[in-house]
């Protein structure tokens, strides 16, 4: 467990503002409806896109930039300085990071789903300064946190993975239009490594350390094995980028070798950790994250198939949604839905006295709506490109549509009491 | 695990209410008032009532009169009032709770009482496990990391005592 003299008592004064985190969420919450949105769109292209600007391509970073990062960052910046017990530097880097973060994102997906290379290239400038202002505020709250070595280490293989993925998704942008890449296609692959699984990859399974011990109410993990299982997930990351970028399909079967043994000591840690946990009903959060899970655990071997053409032409697209859908989008919302009336709750008091219970904030219907949605599109769409069908998809996409409107209406419910600062009771 | 005895012994209490507790929360999700005559409602209304009064108050008061001032001694005194402050939410919570799981057990429940039972019920359940959560991730480490042998011995005695009714807390 987190070991941090003054951690409760304290607690308060390493709160951001909440609208900045909060503005985060809410831009993801926008991106998700947004990105079924855009599947639909490209239902056609969707289930055999292999790159290249256009509808599928903005959608592909509606998930990647707008639901994943922005809940990543929202989250790594409240949560880091709360669980390492170091506060932000400052608040005004993050602030000034939103504003050019999200704005950036838009400018920039709008260019891809257009094609106009000049909005794809302004919007990967803006959205690369943001990033790396957030970078720079995650280095210095993990160079001074003095616990959880683990969970750092994760944060560093994030924070480095994340500087070399908005430095390729800089040279991809500026690469439409002057063409100076040798192998676009391979630093696009490379791209999508460092962003699915270095940076996301290494964040979600740095945080699953903290936080599902916290909802379960168990043990840290075991530190000896946590330590392997971050070595062969930093081991799978490297061979991995490093076997895009020169297109070496054995580095990457490699990878995936590697990434089996990090895919299973991890799972293991999480099941210990629920099976000695104090909680046992832990609701329906930990559906969505069981099946994230499920999807983590596929991940390398969909990759393996998909490299060594098992997988038919459909492939590569299965191994995408997989990995950024079905195991980083459903374990981020799963989170989410647990982290976004906590967080509420330490800047809101309770109308009828007493700190507020957190069944007070939210209405809880929409995210079943939003469970069951999920996990129907996301099968679904992978179906979908299994069978090529551009119907299967749009249905998915529509479905998908609907539960990331009740996800985004949960959010909206909190948002009042949020900005009043007290409870409805 | 926790090295010193007092955190083991506040763990092993936490593992016991939250057990409670998520039979409590399974029995009110059921959204059916328990029946007195079925075996495993009349043991959990009795466990709630004995388990809260005998076991969750006392750890309250132990925690306050004891462990909370010896932070405050050494100048450590946020964690304290933070947790005090969450007890005197519960206490009286825990209290209204017992009353009604004994009443229930006597005369069975009508519409008016289940709702007031799960309404009383679900409050404690949410407030009980995030103070659990805070304790395990707060409280616990941080005694196994600043008490010394002798306080640790002081403290388990006044523990067990308090425990067995021969003194009070």
């Amino acid at each position: 467990m987190i070991g941090a003299s003054g951690f409760l008592g304290s607690a308060k004064s390493r709160l951001l503002p909440a609208s900045v985190p909060f503005r985060f969420f809410v831009a993801a919450a926008v991106g998700h409806v947004l990105l079924w949105g855009a599947v639909l769109i490209a239902a056609n292209d969707f289930p055999r896109f292999r790159g290249g600007a256009g509808p599928s391509l903005a959608a592909v970073h509606l998930l990647t930039l707008g639901v994943l990062t922005f809940t990543a960052v929202g989250a790594a910046v409240q949560l880091l300085p709360v669980a390492t017990t170091r506060p932000l530097a400052a608040v005004w880097p993050i602030r000034l990071a939103s504003w050019l973060l999200i704005p950036g994102a838009v400018v920039l997906i709008a260019g891809m789903a257009t094609v106009d290379n000049t909005w794809m290239i302004a919007g990967a400038a803006a959205s690369t300064l943001g990033l790396l202002l957030f970078a720079a505020l995650l280095a210095d709250n993990l160079r001074r946190a003095g616990s959880m070595p683990v969970v750092r280490a994760y944060g560093w293989a994030a924070f480095a993975s994340l500087i070399a993925l908005v430095a390729l998704g800089l040279a991809l942008s500026l690469d439409e239009r002057f063409g100076f890449l040798i192998d676009h296609a391979a630093a696009a692959r490379a791209h999508m490594i460092l962003g699915g699984f270095g940076f996301m990859g290494m964040l979600a399974l740095g945080f699953s350390h903290v936080l599902i011990p916290m909802l379960a109410l168990s043990n840290a993990p075991d530190q000896r094995m946590a330590w392997f299982g971050f070595a062969a997930a930093a081991a799978a990351v490297a061979l991995g980028t490093i076997g895009a970028l020169r297109d070496v399909i054995a580095l990457q079967s490699a990878a995936c070798v590697v990434g089996v043994v990090a895919v299973g000591l991890h799972l293991g840690l999480m099941r210990v950790a629920l099976a000695g946990g104090m909680r046992k009903r832990l609701g329906l959060s930990f559906v969505l994250i069981r099946f994230s899970w499920v999807m983590l655990a596929l991940t390398p071997l969909a990759t393996l198939a998909a490299l060594q053409g098992w997988a038919g032409l459909g492939g590569p697209t299965l191994f995408g949604l997989m990995a950024l859908g079905g195991w980083l989008m459903t374990f981020l919302l799963g989170v989410l839905q647990r982290i976004l009336p906590f967080l509420a709750s330490m800047h809101i008091s309770r109308a009828s006295g007493g700190p507020p219970l957190l069944t007070d904030l939210g209405i809880a219907a929409p995210l079943k709506i939003h469970a069951v949605c999920h996990l129907i599109a996301i099968p679904a769409l992978g179906l979908a490109i299994v069978l090529d069908s551009a119907q299967l998809a749009a249905g998915a996409a529509v479905i998908g549509a609907a539960g990331a409107l009740a996800f985004a209406a949960y959010l909206a419910s909190i948002l009042p009491s949020l900005t009043s600062g007290r409870t409805r009771n | 695990m926790f090295a010193n005895r007092i955190s083991r012994t506040l763990h092993d209490e936490h593992r016991a209410t939250i057990a409670l507790m998520e039979r409590l929360e399974a029995a009110i999700s059921r959204r059916q008032p328990i029946n007195i005559a079925d075996p495993a409602g009349a043991r959990l209304l009795a466990d709630l009532a004995a388990a809260i009064e005998a076991d969750t108050l006392r750890h309250f008061d132990f925690e306050e009169t004891q462990l909370f001032t010896m932070f405050n001694s050494v100048g450590d005194q946020l964690i304290g009032d933070h947790l005090t402050e969450e007890h005197s939410f519960m206490r009286p919570l825990g209290e209204k709770l017992i009353a009604q799981a004994r009443a229930a057990q006597a005369d069975g429940f009508d519409a008016d009482s289940w709702r007031e039972f799960s309404r009383s019920g679900a409050e404690l359940v949410q407030r009980m496990v995030v103070h659990v959560q805070k304790e395990e991730m707060a409280l616990l480490p941080l005694l196994d990391q600043t008490m010394d042998d002798a306080t640790e011995t002081r403290l388990y005695e006044a523990y067990v005592q308090a425990s067995q009714g021969t003194v009070a807390t």
